[in-house]
């Protein structure tokens, strides 16, 4: 039997490492921060001697950390970057992070990464394929690999199961724990005309160790992954839904682009916690 | 690997980055809200918003200077040219001051088309400096003792200094002091420059230098274990403690 979150902990509420909020956190003493926890993106950390990695330095020293990738991709048929992956794990000895997480996507082939999280064919082939790397990155790492569902704004026509089974059956097979993004659920049954809570109904919830809200922008059409703005009406029952079903679970708020101030960004994970308890939002 | 899975990839990357959608409705699901094509045209644009974004944050006052059409120009055919090959996006603008330079108009040093790639060539090195290795973890050379007292002792000292990472030097063709001095998109002077773009208390500077300051400090090695002692030269011996405080040298 799976313990819940696979046995790993459960920190909090947290919220994304930006460098927008570097100011406020060097400035201000850890406990006025509000915040159990910090998500840093991987891909800011490697390489980089500079006062991004004094920042996470020093919230690393306060707080819980996990790492969060965007280029493992993990999807492709593009062999795996070993290079990468080895600052990824001397980065994770180094901060020894809660989880490291990456998504259910691809980047690129033939050496080429497009920096967007592009989806999968949902078939047996690309699921024993994705299972196999998942393998692969585990044994390296030496832990479990934490994999997040997309948003998606196209389904393939190859494909031959629902998202929410490929996933389920990735953690069966392979052990990996899931980072549910609430926004993606959202976005994707969205865009592909879905039930949200048939989505979420196929998550395996031992598996769920975080997850993430953000929110979208709306095009008319479609949704897109932005995370530019609020977390939508829509998303909070879903968030709800999740923590009776997968409670309790880190979770964490996503604002990457046009980022407001330090306390506008953990009001919005207040939010959360007044979802969790029954209350209204407006308060 | 899945071959179908391979083919089907190697068709979207190329759908993707030639903003082409032929045999989109092969692959992809059509509904009554977006065609197949629509659907694969929204991660097309949003790969070059990306990118483009990316340039535009790392060179602003190349943009500034340039204006929103030929900047617009430039990071299109850039983004064209040169696909992302690394894992980070803080390498992909590394090439943009080279093509910038390959692309422009045939021309002498300090033609207007040299502009951009020079005043690019500044911008790119701020985002090295960024994130370079500097001296801000440095052990003090006498832990304990006051700062300003034991930089004094340093320099009495007969110490050997290097240059560290996060000092680097450009010759450029143009005289950019003035755009550098306000933050403004002011034209520069077609004059040539000597500047050193440098990281001290995680603040980046950009220093115009005199020729004997370059010189000197373009031969200091990069390596502390490899650090030189100072020439016999009254003039940089005074600089000196100007150099050190603002990250420009330090002792080995």
């Amino acid at each position: 039997m799976t313990l819940p979150r696979l046995g790993l902990p459960n920190p909090g509420d947290g919220l994304g490492l930006r460098e927008e909020h570097f100011p406020h956190l060097m400035s201000t003493p850890p406990e006025s921060w509000g915040v159990d926890w910090f998500e840093a993106i991987t891909e800011n950390l490697l390489d980089n001697a500079g006062y991004g990695m004094r920042v996470f330095e020093h919230v690393a020293a306060h707080r819980p950390v996990v790492l969060h990738g965007v280029s493992l991709s993990i999807g492709s048929t593009a062999p795996l970057d070993m290079a990468y992956l080895g600052k990824l794990r001397a980065l994770a000895e180094r901060f020894r992070p809660l989880w490291i997480s990456d998504h259910l996507c691809w980047t690129g082939v033939q050496g080429v990464n497009s920096h967007d999280l592009l989806p999968m064919p949902l078939t047996e082939a690309a699921l024993a394929h994705v299972a196999d790397r998942v393998h692969q990155v585990q044994d390296f790492l030496g832990r479990p690999l934490i994999v997040e569902n997309p948003s998606t704004y196209l389904e393939f026509r190859a494909s031959q199961m629902p998202e929410a089974e490929f996933l389920a059956r990735l953690c069966e097979a392979t052990g990996c724990g899931l980072l549910l993004d609430v926004n993606n659920v959202h976005v994707s049954s969205f865009n592909h005309a879905q039930d949200p809570i048939a989505y979420l109904e196929g998550i395996p919830a031992a598996h769920v160790v975080q997850v993430h809200l953000a929110g979208p922008s709306d095009h008319g059409t479609h949704l897109i992954d932005t995370h530019d703005a609020p977390v939508p009406d829509a998303v909070w029952p879903l968030y709800a839904w999740v923590w009776e079903r997968c409670g309790p679970v880190a979770t964490m708020v996503e604002w990457d682009a046009g980022i407001p101030e330090f306390d506008v960004v953990a009001a919005e994970l207040a939010k959360a916690r007044r979802v969790r308890e029954g209350l209204s939002l407006a308060a | 690997m899945p071959p179908e899975l391979a083919a089907l990839q190697d068709w979207m990357q190329e759908a993707i980055l030639a903003a082409s959608d032929r045999g989109a409705r092969a692959h992809v699901h059509g509904d009554n809200r977006l065609t197949a094509e629509e659907r694969v045209q929204i991660y097309a644009r949003g790969y070059r918003q990306r990118l483009i974004e990316c340039l535009e944050r790392e060179y602003p006052l190349l943009a500034a200077l340039a204006g929103p059409t030929a900047f617009g120009l430039f990071a299109q055919g850039y983004v064209a040219a040169r696909p992302s090959r690394s894992y980070t996006l803080y390498d992909f603008g590394a090439g943009f001051p080279a093509w910038l330079e390959a692309s422009r108009p045939a021309g002498g040093a300090q033609d207007v088309g040299a502009i951009p790639a020079a005043l690019a060539r500044i911008e790119r090195t701020k985002a090295e400096v960024h994130r370079a290795r500097g001296i801000e973890r440095g052990a003090p050379a006498w832990p304990g003792m006051d700062p300003v007292l034991a930089e004094l002792l340093a320099l009495a000292a007969t110490r050997r200094w290097y240059r560290p990472d996060s000092a680097r030097l450009l010759a450029l063709p143009f005289d950019f002091g003035e755009m550098l001095a306000t933050g403004e998109p002011i034209p520069p002077r077609p004059e040539p420059m000597l500047l050193a773009v440098v990281r001290a208390q995680y603040r980046i500077a950009c220093l115009p230098l005199e020729p004997w300051q370059y010189d000197w400090l373009a031969v200091l090695p990069d390596d502390p274990a490899r650090a030189v002692p100072l020439p016999d030269d009254a003039r940089i011996s005074l600089w000196l403690p100007f150099a050190t405080a603002h990250g420009l040298a330090a002792p080995g």
